[in-house]
Formats: structure tokens, sequence, C-alpha cells
């Protein structure tokens, strides 16, 4: 009997474990997407704006303009449907003879996926970074949830998750209160509200985007007095000079103006109503700044975050470690950040670490130095990785400090961007 | 299998509020949030689109309109537009038990479309407070509905009732093996005859009844 019994209960084991491990392999659809595929980096970037602020131009634009090389070190790339829908949305803008694209519907909320590509020494074309995007109805943050709905609760996980944050101004709201316009005013401290409520609770970078800057034009001499103006005006609601304030010394806050069509393509008519210029020329405005500063502002959050005696001391380490290879040194400098600002960047993976700690010397020296000696030490220091770091991770490092310096060419031009977590 | 009633159903985007439920079936009263996160505008005039809803207990069939002044009962057609000047859409259309890829016909989403019309008048004339209208069953000539494979949901109801059973059999069987080779062990009859052969590992079989 027992010679039945054992296989029998040996079968029944084996079914039991056989379902469960296929229930675990299968893919779940409502599953946030594997970090660091391959090894590459993915930042998750999610934009909080409410309806109609511009959002999903600003991401057409966005990759309209640096899908190119455009005169970077670096270009976009997408999945072939996503770049068809994306191109698709910028053509309906770009053509006078047609509307204005309809607002994105709670059913069309999706992400963006797009792999940072740059080439090596080689020539070899290599994805250094992925940067996930989210678009989604502005309906989900303004407007209380449907009854039986649960996008509501997956935008909060999103946001929860997010390594970094954009939050959309409308630049027509900040018009109208500008002009004295109740309304514009009302709507545009409901949406303050919304976001930053949102944002009050997680300690991401953020970037206030503030959108159809074109529209704002004429309220100052220069774009420096006119951000200043509109820096001024946003201070004035109490969340957001709270968020500024309270999280400035370890939050990076960034005021970036950005248009998705420049200062010559539409205007308001007299309702009030956005108009495309028949001849008018489309020229983006600042649109890869909010995506720029996505790493740089993560890695500097970081920086932010660190007890600079910990710091200090860890980089004593790291000199002291002259015999070990740089690539190894900079890996165990970033997987000790990693660990030590675990609440900042949990979600960051550890295969990151060689570039946290490639990003964290930059950042060391940047303090230390000005901005010429800063340069020369990045140079020595790329040399000196030079022959031991992969062409991986110099074309890595490459993209970031572009990164960086186009968001240090705004912070020159524009000093008023610079909201807190001055570096 | 022909579906005889439907649900006339709506998601439009107002001149303030975005994408809403306008217009929801009465039996989704207290769930009708399931229309905007299914409802994704196609091309206006196009097709009727195919969405199943709560693990394929519905069907929704819907096509995409974009609404002007001629909807609200103006002489002219002039498009409709929010405050972004962006052209306002709706979808509508009908709302059925069951799955089908089979479109209903056109004049019963013409009828649905002015029961969808007129509830976004209502909503129009009050988007902030609004909240979705009811809708009830109106007959329709729907064919398909039951052809269709089971629901996802279903099916993982399915495998979990099997692993369950599994389960149950599993522990029923190691305690049956346990209990019967001596988990309460009962001591052994003393046996009727003393053989040269070593002792056995268990009770030797008995004839009459146990533990005298």
């Amino acid at each position: 009997m027992n010679l039945i019994v054992l296989p029998l209960l040996l079968v029944v084991v084996a079914a039991v474990v056989v379902l469960v491990r296929r229930r675990r392999l299968a893919p779940n659809p409502a599953a946030a997407p594997p970090r660091g595929d391959d090894g590459v980096p993915t930042f998750r970037v999610v934009t909080l704006g409410p309806r109609g602020s511009g959002k999903t131009l600003l991401l057409a634009s966005m990759y309209h303009q640096m899908q190119t090389w455009g005169g970077r070190g670096y270009f976009l790339a997408a999945p072939r449907e996503q770049v068809a829908l994306l191109n698709h949305w910028f053509t309906e803008v770009e053509d006078p003879g047609r509307d204005w694209p309809a607002g994105t519907a709670t059913a069309d909320t999706r992400e963006f996926a797009f792999d940072v590509r740059t080439r090596g020494r080689s020539g070899a074309l290599h994805t250094v970074l992925k940067l996930v995007y989210l678009d989604y109805a502005g309906t989900l943050l303004t407007q209380p949830p449907e009854p039986g709905s649960t996008l509501w609760k997956d935008l909060d996980d999103r946001i929860e998750s997010a390594d970094a944050l954009v939050a959309v101004i409308d630049g027509h709201r900040v018009r109208q209160w500008i002009d004295g316009k109740r309304e514009g005013q009302m709507r545009l401290q409901h949406a303050l509200t919304a976001m930053i409520s949102r944002m009050l609770v997680v300690e991401k970078p953020v970037t206030f985007v503030i959108t159809k800057w074109d529209l704002l034009r004429d309220v100052d001499v220069d774009e420096d007095s006119r951000l200043r103006t509109v820096r001024k005006l946003l201070m004035s609601n109490q969340g957001f000079r709270d968020l500024v304030q309270e999280h400035s010394g370890r939050r990076v806050v960034r005021l970036v103006p950005v248009s998705a069509v420049g200062p010559a393509f539409a205007e308001l008519d007299e309702s009030g109503a956005m108009t495309k210029l028949p001849d008018g020329l489309l020229e983006p405005t600042y649109v890869d700044v909010p995506i720029a500063a996505v790493v740089p502002d993560v890695f500097e959050q970081i920086m932010l975050r660190l007890d600079q005696a910990k710091l200090a001391a860890e980089f004593e380490r790291l000199r002291r470690q002259t015999r070990r290879p740089p690539g190894e040194a900079f890996a165990d400098l970033g997987a000790t950040l990693i660990r030590s600002t675990n609440r900042v960047i949990g979600a960051l993976n550890p295969l990151y670490s060689s570039l946290v700690g490639l990003a964290a010397a930059d950042l060391m020296r940047r303090q230390e130095q000005t901005a010429a000696a800063h340069e020369a030490n990045v140079t020595r220091l790329l040399d000196d990785a030079e022959s031991h770091i992969e062409e991986f991770q110099l074309a890595q490092r490459k993209v970031i400090r572009e990164f960086r310096s186009r968001v240090d060419v705004l912070e020159g031009r524009l000093s008023s961007s610079r909201l807190g977590g001055t570096p | 299998m022909t579906a005889t009633h439907a649900w006339p159903a709506a998601v439009a985007a107002g001149r303030r509020r975005d994408y809403s439920t306008v217009l929801a079936p009465d039996i989704l009263t207290d769930g009708y949030g399931v229309l905007v996160e299914a409802l994704s505008p196609g091309p206006v005039g196009g097709p009727p689109r195919m969405r199943t809803l709560g693990g394929g207990r519905l069907t929704v069939a819907y096509v995409t309109h974009a609404l002007t002044t001629a909807d609200l009962g103006e002489a002219t057609g002039r498009p409709l537009r929010d405050e972004q000047s962006r052209p306002l859409l709706m979808m509508y259309g009908l709302v059925r038990t069951g799955t089908t890829t089979t479109p209903p016909r056109r004049s019963d989403l013409d009828g649905a479309k002015r029961v969808a019309l007129a509830a976004y008048r209502h909503f129009l004339a009050g988007e902030e407070a609004f909240r979705a209208l009811s809708s009830r069953a109106v007959p329709v000539d729907w064919p398909g509905g039951g052809a269709e494979p089971p629901p996802a949901k279903d099916r993982r109801v399915r495998r979990a009732g099997v692993v369950a059973a599994a389960l149950v059999v599993a522990v029923a069987l190691i305690g049956w093996f346990f209990l019967r080779s001596g988990g309460n062990p009962r001591p052994c009859a003393p046996p009727a005859v003393v053989a040269a052969s070593p002792a056995p590992a268990s009770c030797p079989p008995t004839t009459g009844p146990p533990g005298r």
C-alpha cells in the first residue's frame, strides 16, 4: 500500500509546486516594469498636472526635440508604436490647419519608455540610461474618483515609486492670475494644492515646470525678471511656499519655464481661446530641461541627504584604495551611498552602484572646485578611470555630464529657476 | 445567442471637467468608474470599439463623437471646445451582459446616442457637481455572446480551486498515512504461536477483537 501512497503524494506535491511556480513566473500586468534591464539604470518620472496644463504636449514636444542628436551627445529612442503616437500628437500641434489635440482620456493612461542612447569611443551605440515617463489624464489629480475606479490609487502608487516628479503649472492660469482674473488664480491654487499634497509626503527631486511660457512673454522686460515675477506669485501660495522652504535643504526643487510651441506659434484671441497663427513658427523652448534634470537631480539629492562627515570619510577611504581599480572603488562607494540614502532612493537598484559612485565623485568635486578646476578634475578622473572602466560606463558618464550641463546652462541664464537644494 | 436588452452609456469631457462618466447602466450604480477607465477615444466616426468590463461579465460597444453646438440644440454645428481650446469628445454606446466581439446594430447605437446627448446636456449645465445619470435597459438586437472563452478571473478561480483541492487531498493522504502506520499505536495482540522466526516489525494480523 505504501508503494502506492508515496508516489501519489509526490505527484500531488509536484503538481502544487508547478502551479505555484507558474503563477509566480506569469507576468503581472499591474506590476511595475522591472528596473535595471540588463544593468541599464531606469529612472521613473511622474508628471503631475491638472487637466489642460500641457503635460502631453510637453511630452510630445520634448520627444520631438530629443529624438535626434540635435547638437547633443545623446538622443532618445522609444518603441515604434510610442514613436508613432508621439509624432502624431506633435503633427497635430504643428499643423496650423488642424485643431489642438483633444485632452488625454482617463483610459489612455500609459507609460512611455525612452532609451537614452549615445556613441562609445569605438563608435558603437549604447543605451546608457532608461527613462520611464507616465502620461495620464489630469482628472486623476484634481477630481474625486468615480465609484469602482482604481486608477486614482494606481497614480498614488506610481508617485510613491517614482525617482523624480515633474509638477506642471499651467502658464495660461498664471497669465490669467497676473491679469487679475480670479478664475485663473483659483484654478491655479486648486492645482497647486492637489500637487503639493502629494509631493509633501514623498522626498523626490521636484521640477516645477511652467508650461505655455510663450503666453507670458510680455510680462516683464527679460526672461529672468519674468521668471522672478512668476516665482513671487507662486510663493504667495502657502503650500508652494511650504514645500520650497521646508524641503529646500534636503531636496532639489526647480522652476523651469517651457513652451512646447515657442513664442511665435499661437496666441490668445479676444475670447481667451488659444489660436494657432496661420504662419506661426514652431520653436519649442527649454522642453528638454525637465527630463535632462531628472538624473543629475536624483544624484544630487543623494548627496544632499548624506551626512557630510560620513561622505568625507567615504572619499578618504576611496583615496586610500589606490591598489584597487577605480571602477571597483566607485562601485563600492556607490553601494555605500545607496545604503546610506535608502529612504530617498530606496528603489534604486544596487546594480547602479558604480554609476552612483562616479556621479557622487563628480558632485563632490563640484562643491569643492570652481567650474574650470572642476572640469580639469573631471577630465583627470576620467583619465584615471579610462583604462579600467568599460566603454559603456564612460558613455553613460558622458551623458550624465551633458544632462548636468544642460541644467547648468538654464540656471546660469535664469537664476530664479533654482528653488531649493542648493549644491 | 442574441442580447435582447442593453444599457446606453457615455463618457465625455466637459468644458472644465475632464473625461467623466455621463451615463451609466443602472446595474453599475456602485461601480460605474470602470467605464471611464475602459473607454478610450477612437477615430471620430469610426467603427464601434468593443471592450469587456467586470472581468468579462459585461461588454461595451462604443463610438467616438466630436461634440458640436448642434448637439446642444443649436442650429449651427460649431465644434464644442474646452477652456484650453481643445475639441470635446464623447464616447457613447451600449453595455450588455456576457462577452461578444460582434457590435450592435447601428440603429441601436443611434438610439443610445440620443440618450447620451440628453445626459451630456445635463453634464454641461453643472459639470462641477455632476454625478453620472443611470440608464435603463432598452430592447436591442445584438447577436453573439455565447462562444467566448471563459474570462480570466474564472480561470484564476478554477486554478485556485485545483490547488486547494490538491492541498486537501495531500493533507488527507499524509494524515491517513501517519495514522495508519502507528500514529496512535495500539497494543499488539499476543501472538498465538511463537515461531522461530524474528519478531515482526509491526503487529501481525489478528482475527479477534483487538486490545483485550
